[in-house]
């Protein structure tokens, strides 16, 4: 329980006051700094089969998740997603969309309805989904609940229940904070750790501009996870069981997700076995096969393969919205 | 050791809602939202209700809670990730006396300020919003949601036609 605090305009001026405590050095951009810290860290840590899992404690990094006694998120609910506008609009500056009218709406259909059984069915703005026009096999979420996946994870998948396991791994990402709880950036931290939330009022133009440069941070870093660094081995795990849990909710089969890690374990393996340079998934994400193991031996191990839907809608409508990918 | 540790930060970083009794008084955390007549997201919609409202806490189902409007009297279901003790958005001890934001506070909590940031930062990142926006157009309502799962006979809960 934490006390009682007098009126502070907390929370919406973190930015401010972080800014203004540790005096700016100017907009952050994609590949600054930061991303040369991201760099040193990845290096460090290794990204390959279950030693990904220690991550985070390994680099000696800490994460704002790690750091901040997260009964809550230190950002309010709209913060959340104008910091998932702009990670989604800086994912959408660097891929193309694929623009089949048809194929999204089915996504959308399909993810809206498994959010609705995640921990989370709720987010300010709520899920959407869109389709990457990549061969990269990936997928992305935003803080905000603006889900990417790439045409690529798309082929991968041979049924309903597949794309489903896909999409629901990302909403169990979005459902945890993952995306905001991997802040490193020291001087967001910092902030939230010495409490540095007193009241503002007003916003001065300098402020704004301080304040829109730790936006950029912290947008910056969220980016810098999903598309460079990866979440730790264990963030992704809790997303596995998350997933599992959002299928089984709904009746399909919690195994699909199973059928989907050993197929990109199969066509990335290559880059997995450190022949070719890893791209999308396989540099972001621990090897398919050590999540398979650890899904076995805890959210999978008591329940039984298959779903309960009717498989020739499904197998149908699958086909008829995604048969041209 | 550390791991569980981590792990179990994760999780309370990830949970939706310290716990929640009758007669809290919280306030909606989602953008727009629906009064549902019985818990469940396919049941018949009371009322809608907005970012910032106050509603006080009347019952708790299965991850729903009953509230009433405090400027309506409205009373209806919310699932439980659509509220939020107030001083966890901005409106700690600026409410009114009956309980609502106003629209200042709101503003100061959050919209006002976050959309005058994303707009310096769209102009110095050369980002395109317009795109974003439409992106998040593509919510589906409730209603096709249930026709898409029922269709394969999926259900779930709340329904009450």
């Amino acid at each position: 329980m934490r006390p009682p605090r007098p009126f502070q305009s907390t929370r919406a001026l973190l930015f401010v006051l972080v800014a203004s405590a540790l005096v700016t050095t100017g907009c952050a951009q994609l590949g600054s700094a930061l991303g040369e810290l991201a760099d040193a860290a990845t290096g460090l840590g290794g990204r390959s089969g279950l030693g990904d899992s220690a991550g985070l404690a390994v680099q000696g990094l800490k994460t704002l998740g790690d750091v901040v006694d997260a009964s809550t998120s230190p950002f309010t609910p709209e913060q959340e997603y104008y910091i998932g506008r702009s990670v989604a609009a800086t994912i959408l500056r660097d891929y193309p969309v694929y623009d089949d009218p048809e194929a999204t709406a089915y996504v959308n259909r399909l993810g809206q309805s498994l959010a609705l059984v995640s921990q989370r069915p709720r987010l300010y703005h709520g899920y959407t989904f869109l389709i990457l026009d990549t061969d990269e096999i990936n997928a992305f979420a935003s803080p905000g609940g603006h889900i990417f996946v790439s045409r690529g994870m798309i082929a991968l998948t041979r049924s309903e229940d597949e794309l489903a396991a896909v999409l629901a791994h990302e909403i169990g990402h979005v459902a945890m904070r993952h995306g905001l709880g991997s802040i490193r950036t020291a001087r967001v931290i910092g902030a939230v750790q010495d409490g540095m939330f007193d009241a503002l009022e007003t916003v001065s133009d300098q402020q704004l501009q301080e304040v829109t440069a730790v936006f950029g941070d912290t947008t910056a870093d969220v980016v810098d996870t999903l598309a460079t660094r990866g979440y730790s081995g264990a963030t992704e795990r809790q997303a596995d069981a998350a997933a599992v849990d959002i299928l089984a909710g709904l009746g399909y089969d919690p195994y699909a997700l199973v059928r989907v890690l050993e197929r990109m374990d199969e066509a990335q393996r290559a880059e997995y076995e450190g022949d070719r340079e890893r791209r999308g998934f396989s540099r972001t994400h621990p090897r398919p096969q050590s999540r398979i193991f650890d899904l076995e031996q805890t959210n999978l191990r008591n329940r039984e393969p298959g779903g309960r839907l009717d498989a020739d809608v499904t197998r149908q409508r699958y086909e008829r919205a995604l048969g041209g990918i | 050791m550390r791991r569980t540790g981590a792990l179990l930060l994760t999780l309370l970083w990830g949970g939706t809602l310290s716990a929640l009794s009758g007669g809290d008084r919280v306030a909606v955390s989602v953008r727009e939202d629906e009064l549902r007549s019985v818990p469940g997201f396919l049941s018949a919609i009371e009322a809608r209700v907005a970012y910032g409202e106050s509603v006080t806490v009347l019952a708790l189902q299965g991850g729903w809670v009953r509230v009433r409007v405090d400027s309506s009297g409205t009373e209806g279901w919310l699932h439980e990730t659509s509220v939020l003790p107030p001083r966890e958005m901005n409106l700690e001890g600026s409410t009114r006396g009956d309980g609502a934001a106003s629209t200042r506070e709101i503003a100061l909590a959050g919209r006002g300020f976050s959309e005058q940031v994303e707009r310096e930062y769209e102009e110095q990142q050369a980002l395109d919003f317009g795109a974003v926006n439409e992106m998040e157009a593509l919510l589906v309502p409730t209603s096709v949601l249930g026709e898409f799962l029922s269709a394969a006979g999926a259900g779930i809960a709340g329904r009450d036609e």
